[in-house]
């Protein structure tokens, strides 16, 4: 597997995980699970990816955006940060 | 034999199909029905519950109004164990939990954890525990009960981009809640706070211009709630009690600043408990006098808070002041002339006088009753133009003509005062321009006098005329002229004019004594003091010239001289 992907699977999870914190569990993976090109496992675990992993990260924060923008967006950007080799997907302002 | 075995089977599995396909199709139409009667429960609900919402909201911006009636209209739509609501006010934090459903106290803890952890991350700062007000409806905790949170969804309650709490709805049973539920009841709140930023929006842009229109106001303004909190304290207000660069006043910050002035608390809270509108007297501040007026603050029904307003009276005062002075001025100088007519008729009166001092004594009191004549009608060419009835009789008249006549009428005052008076006139000075001769004659007097009075032994006085063209240049006029004043100013833009100066080789005049000269209440200091003199005569000059549309004005330069001018307009 890339390198590039692990990093995507590792920082994907994570949003999962802080949305999850945010919205609860439930709805956290729901929306994951809309996103086709991700495969989660029942913990909120990305386990594998489909297609272009920036696509998916694209769709993943965009199901994000849909529940609430201004609570989520600060946070999707604090776990990008801590993936600087992964370009950042486009967040409101 | 083998073909009617054939058939038979190929009818058995006909009929096996057909009952089959009629069995799947009613099942399907079953499900079909299920997901169009849940569908359709979830917007009846969604229609139903933003129709209540809307009617609140038409009354209350308040979002614990809104989310109360959320959670109270939920059983209609979805079950749950708990429904809680977290909100965060400055002072405090509000957690509210209605529980439907027997729950331990530890099910309401840790719905209580996972909200704070919620907003904790959206807000990215620590919970404060110790601020959180907790409040406990419907069934009672139940001791005996060990169920534990099965399910939960968190909603994020945003107002003007901000969130500023959680809507929280749990269960104890294991993934209990359907994505369509849990969206359904995201857009509801979404759409409610929505209504509320909208309305909040159109509340703040009123508030933010009433706030322009109050801090753009010269009276200082304090608000108050009814709890004597500040809402509003104006600039005009802080400058006024000397508190410009402090933040967040409270009312004791004020009325410790106030001091023993004015008791402002005390005011205050009598004002709000009497509905009484109290104003005081005069007070003196380091920043200057001030009134003020502390009024309850009330809608139709109760109290809302307090207003009050600090009216400067620095500048009432002040005028009042300068009245004041006016008045003393104007009573000495009518009482110098007359305390010496009072003592000459005494003298004449009282001795043999020889016919010389006689002669003496009727010269002095010829002239102490002109000064004093002088004076009133100064006075009442003041009240005249006051009262809007000072009127002139313009025609057509030679400017060069009235100068050569007022300069032989001070040719004697001159030579007493041992000081040399000529005229100087450009070539090309228009014989026939229209003003009234007896006002121009009266300015003159006042500017030929005063340059009398303020030039010393063997200076000179020049009265200048000259025909000045829209757009030239006044220096080069007065040099192609020959002229020789201190007016210094731009005059390019003044229209076609006759410009008439008077200049001294006097004393000069201090700078910031010159934009007092025309004022009628205000006399410039020092030597025009000393020397005398109401000052009302250029106050005169200056409405004279004025209602003949001109401009009236004086350069110096202090040690060399004066230049009084006014220009005619031609």
């Amino acid at each position: 597997m890339e390198d590039n992907k692990k990093q995507y699977l590792l920082l994907l999870s994570e949003i999962i995980a802080k949305e999850a914190i945010i919205f609860g569990p439930d709805m956290a993976i729901l929306k994951a699970r809309r996103v086709a090109s991700l495969v989660i496992d029942n913990n909120g675990n990305v386990i594998d990816i489909k297609g272009y992993s920036a696509d998916a990260a694209q769709e993943l924060v965009n199901e994000y955006i849909k529940l609430s923008e201004q609570a989520v967006k600060d946070v999707i950007n604090q776990v990008f940060i801590k993936y600087p080799q992964i370009k950042k997907v486009n967040i409101p302002t | 034999m083998i073909l009617e075995i054939l058939f038979i089977v190929a009818i058995i599995v006909f009929t096996i199909l057909i009952i089959a396909s009629i069995f799947i199709y009613k099942k399907l139409k079953n499900n079909l029905d299920n997901n169009r009667e849940d569908e359709n429960k979830s917007k009846m609900y969604e229609i139903e519950i933003l129709n209540k919402l809307s009617d609140k909201i038409d009354y209350s911006l308040n979002i614990q109004d809104t989310v109360e009636t959320i959670t109270s209209s939920l059983t209609e739509f979805i079950d749950y164990s708990t429904v809680s609501y977290m909100l965060l006010f400055p002072e405090k934090i509000i957690f509210k939990t209605n529980i439907k459903k027997p729950i331990s106290r530890r099910f309401v803890d840790d719905v209580k954890r996972k909200m704070s952890d919620s907003i904790s991350l959206i807000l990215n700062e620590n919970f404060d525990n110790t601020k959180v007000e907790e409040i406990l409806v419907g069934l009672d905790i139940n001791q005996d009960s060990n169920e534990l949170i099965g399910s939960f969804f968190n909603i994020p309650l945003v107002i003007s981009d901000k969130v500023i709490g959680l809507l929280t709805i749990a269960d104890t049973r294991q993934s209990f809640y359907r994505e369509e539920e849990m969206t359904t009841l995201y857009k509801i709140a979404q759409q409610s706070t929505q209504a509320i930023t909208r309305l909040q929006g159109v509340v703040e842009s009123e508030k933010s211009k009433l706030n322009a229109m109050v801090a753009s106001m010269t009276d200082g303004v304090i608000m108050t709630d009814k709890d004597y909190r500040v809402l509003v304290v104006n600039p005009a207000a802080r400058k006024a009690i000397g508190l410009e660069n402090e933040n967040d006043l409270t009312v004791s910050d004020i009325a410790n600043n106030l001091k023993e002035k004015f008791d402002l608390r005390d005011k205050i809270e009598e004002s709000v408990r009497l509905d009484k509108v109290f104003l005081s007297d005069e007070i003196s501040l380091p920043s200057g006098f001030f009134k003020v007026v502390v009024s309850p603050v009330k809608d139709s029904r109760r109290t809302l808070g307090c207003v009050v307003v600090f009216r400067d009276m620095t500048r009432e005062k002040e005028v009042e002041r300068i009245k004041e002075d006016f008045t003393s001025m104007i009573v000495h100088e009518l009482r110098s002339p007359l305390d010496s007519i009072k003592k000459m008729s005494e003298m004449m009166r009282a001795s043999e006088v020889k016919k010389a001092k006689r002669e003496e004594c009727f010269q002095m009191i010829y002239s102490s009753s002109s000064d004093m004549l002088e004076l009133i009608n100064n006075l009442l060419d003041i009240a005249k133009i006051e009262a809007g009835k000072f009127e002139l009789l313009k025609q057509k008249s030679d400017i060069k003509k009235t100068i050569e006549s007022r300069i032989l009428f001070f040719d004697i005052a001159a030579k007493d005062a041992k000081v040399k008076i000529s005229s100087c006139f450009s070539k090309d000075i228009p014989n026939d321009v229209e003003f009234d001769p007896h006002t121009i004659s009266q300015v003159l007097n006042n500017l030929i006098s005063n340059a009398i009075k303020f030039t010393k032994e063997g200076g000179n006085i020049t009265v200048q005329a000259l025909f000045h063209k829209k757009g030239e240049s006044l220096e080069k006029e007065s040099k192609d002229s020959g002229i020789n004043w201190f007016v210094k100013k731009d005059m390019t833009s003044i229209p076609d004019s006759l410009l008439v100066a008077v200049t001294d080789s006097g004393i000069g005049i201090p700078k910031d004594q010159i934009d007092k000269l025309f004022n009628k209440f205000i006399q410039a200091k020092s030597t025009f003091v000393e020397k005398g003199g109401t000052g009302l005569g250029l106050a005169i000059t200056k409405s004279i010239i004025d209602s003949h549309n001109g401009l009236v004005g004086v350069d110096s330069v202090e040690g060399q001289g004066t230049t009084f001018y006014f220009t005619l307009p031609v």
